[in-house]
């Protein structure tokens, strides 16, 4: 996990450097790539959906105000932008479903988390991807997602029954 | 899915975006490298945004202001007495009471202007809908199909369910109200409508038609109460108001909070796209689940019942609703969140907890709340207590007179005679409390916060009152009946008949006459899986008391 005061420093010291934007980048970019991809569930759009985070910060980095909370922060634009892109996207494709990435061959078991990731709705995914997949806490979730907690732990329940049954069968 | 499961999956989904996610770098930086639009570019797009935006205003705006126009030219012309804001109707569109324009009486009911300008009331009453009668026919279809299924449609004033199984919200006398400060919504959605919502049902449906819908619904019902913005769902249901004008109203109260730079209103009190589009196509259950499914228990059929009611309510109705630990505990959860989680409700959960547990094993019939193996557990840390203080010879003296005062004959479980205990060592309930906290400590180390042990194993604050303010006999009763036999201080497990020759059991007269059958009648109830055995025992109980001449 990577630690909150140290990515507060780094958006701090882009305000003055630009350099530090490319430190950021690559710090985060797979952290992003995995949240964003959770929302999205398509690679190429997951990838676009980091470079326009970045590109946000970079536009709006001036008026952040550091509270330890840099990536929270950073997390917050991603899921802005991701969820621009899914409603533009549905917007496009109203009648079909979001496409599918291709399984890899090299990479069988990848298929059950699609296919337990796939069970469950945007919100959801979100909770479990970021739980489970980057050690996040519930108040943190409840903060990147700009909900209640309670709100968090209900979905964190629902998500995880739906993962029982997609495991039972 | 167990922790490897997780550990698995993570790993996965960490190669998988280790493998996906591209490193862009040198694309970003060419776009951040990018010069801007330059600012007389931008102006001119931002002016002619701007120009394009107040044709479209315009456009839209204008067959709504000549209807309006013609609605309050007509009802200008009816020269009736202006109402008073206190009647509950309201004249204007943009909730501005205007003492110049006048009320339509009854029966000249006039639609709200735009599309339905052209259905204005003529004054003869009909398209009225005071007396009851049915809605206007051009609201009733206007695009009806975009908001709910011809089966759902209201027909005529007075209250109609919107829920699925077609009966009103809590007719049924299940509680659904009691505010609380954190419920989805803050009670205030609905609020920001409030004014233009009434005004137009006024218009389509009589002044009183509103009036009569609230009392309709909430006779002979016990304190059902939603909160606005929850209504909202029933309220464009059961006035058929088309999807636009909800949208028109909502569009208008954000401009009007976007001016008076009312911040929170704006956030709280105006509804977002996504909640609109919920309102007009989710069913009643799908609705409540989703909006107030995170605070409160929301039944398939979409009855909510919130954290209070959990408060006010006790574990048996839990079981009787059908809850599972689940529902419980999310709600339980939500509420502490909020810093409302009572001890209360917490330690009817851990009963709730153990009483599902035991169902599990026992079946349905089941409903003792104290797990056998609490007695168990607190019986060794209290003996070791009791030998390390008091000494071994000390505790052999004390069960020795509990055996004399049993007489060598009755058995009695491990716990009953914690009081006894207690008691007699002098152990204070402060003392007591420690040693639970350390059984605690202890389970919550080895097992987990969460474990089973933590919620079964250890006692709860209500049953350490009883233990210090209870007989034994009150304290047996009310823990260890009906799943066990209890004369007086001492309790029998039906193993303990089970394991008695009939001749044995006769030789004690206590169990003479009719008290065996009762007991095998008792246990035959509450262990539905095992009633064959239980009525072969009674059966022979039977035989015993006719054999013996009791009754």
């Amino acid at each position: 996990m990577t630690d909150e005061r140290t990515i507060d420093q780094l958006l701090l010291s882009l305000k003055e450097n630009t350099d530090a934007l490319e430190h950021i980048y690559h710090r985060l970019r797979r952290e992003l790539f995995s949240y964003a991809y959770s929302i999205l569930q398509d690679t190429d759009a997951a990838n676009d959906a980091v470079s326009e985070t970045f590109l946000r910060l970079y536009h709006a980095v001036s008026r952040y105000r550091p509270k330890g909370q840099g990536r929270a922060y950073l997390y917050g634009i991603c899921r802005r932008v991701s969820l621009e892109m899914c409603r533009e996207k549905q917007r496009q494709q109203p009648t079909e479903a979001l496409p599918e990435t291709p399984a890899s061959p090299d990479f069988d078991s990848r298929l059950d988390v699609q296919a337990l990731l796939k069970r469950l709705d945007i919100e959801e995914r979100q909770v479990i991807v970021l739980h489970y997949f980057h050690d996040m806490t519930f108040k943190e979730i409840a903060r990147v997602t700009d909900t209640p907690e309670g709100t968090v732990k209900w979905r964190h329940t629902k998500a995880l029954e739906k993962c029982r049954v997609t495991a039972v069968h | 899915m167990n922790e490897r499961d997780i550990a698995a999956l993570k790993a996965d989904w960490t190669q998988f975006c280790d493998q996906n996610a591209k490193d862009d770098w040198a694309a970003l930086a060419a776009r951040i490298a990018a010069p801007a639009p330059q600012k007389t570019a931008r102006r001119w797009i931002f002016a002619t945004s701007l120009v394009a935006a107040a044709a479209a205003i315009m456009l839209v705006c204008l067959p709504i202001l000549n209807a309006w126009r013609d609605v309050t030219a007509d009802k200008n012309s009816s020269g009736d007495a202006p109402m008073s804001p206190d009647d509950g109707y309201y004249e204007n569109m943009d909730g501005v009471f205007d003492a110049s324009t006048t009320a339509p009486s009854r029966g000249e009911d006039i639609n709200y202007g735009g599309e339905h300008g052209s259905d204005k009331n003529d004054g003869n009453g009909e398209n009225g809908n005071a007396n009851g009668g049915t809605p206007s026919s051009t609201v009733a279809t206007t695009n009806p199909t975009i908001y709910y299924s011809e089966s759902q449609a209201p027909t005529a004033p007075g209250f109609v369910s919107p829920n699925a199984s077609g009966r009103p919200y809590g007719s049924s006398g299940e509680p659904q109200g009691g505010d609380s400060p954190y419920d989805y919504f803050r009670s205030s959605k609905f609020s920001g409508i409030f004014n233009e919502f009434m005004e137009w049902v006024c218009d389509n449906y009589g002044k009183n038609a509103f009036d009569v819908y609230e009392e309709n619904k909430n006779k002979g019902e016990k304190s059902v109460k939603y909160e606005w913005s929850l209504s909202t769902h029933e309220y464009v249901r059961r006035f058929n108001m088309p999807r636009d004008v909800f949208e028109e109203l909502n569009r208008q109260a954000k401009e009007s909070y976007k001016k008076l730079d009312y911040e929170w209103e704006l956030e709280n009190n105006t509804f977002t796209d996504e909640e609109i589009d919920d309102i007009y196509n989710l069913t009643w259950p799908e609705f409540a689940r989703k909006y107030a499914a995170e605070h409160a228990i929301v039944t398939e059929e979409g009855h909510i019942y919130r954290y209070d009611w959990l408060v006010d309510n006790p574990v048996e109705k839990w079981v009787e609703k059908g809850f599972t630990v689940e529902q419980v505990k999310a709600a339980y959860d939500s509420a502490e969140s909020f810093g409302r989680g009572t001890t209360a409700v917490k330690e009817k959960l851990i009963r709730f907890t153990a009483a599902e547990m035991d169902r599990t094993v026992y079946g349905d019939g089941y409903n003792t709340y104290i797990s056998h193996a609490r007695w168990n557990r607190i019986d060794d840390i209290l003996m070791d207590y009791m030998v390390d203080t008091y000494g071994q010879e000390a505790v052999d003296a004390f069960k020795a007179q509990l055996d004399a005062e049993k007489n060598g004959k009755f058995y009695a479980s491990r716990g009953d005679a914690i009081n006894r205990w207690l008691a007699h060592f002098g152990i204070t309930r402060a003392t007591f409390e420690q040693l639970n906290e350390q059984l605690y400590l202890h389970y919550a180390t080895t097992y987990g916060k969460d474990s089973f042990e933590c919620w079964d194993n250890v006692f709860t604050t209500a049953e350490i009152d009883d233990i210090y303010a209870l007989s034994l006999e009150e304290f047996n009763m009310k823990y260890a009946h009906p799943c066990t036999y209890v004369i007086g201080e001492y309790v029998y497990n039906f193993g303990w008949f089970l394991d008695k020759t009939w001749e044995d059991l006769w030789s004690y007269e206590v169990f003479k006459g009719r008290r065996l059958v009762a007991l095998a009648e008792l246990h035959a109830k509450y262990y539905p899986d095992k009633a064959a055995d239980y009525n072969a025992f009674k059966k022979e109980a039977d035989r015993y008391n006719f054999e013996s001449g009791g009754k």
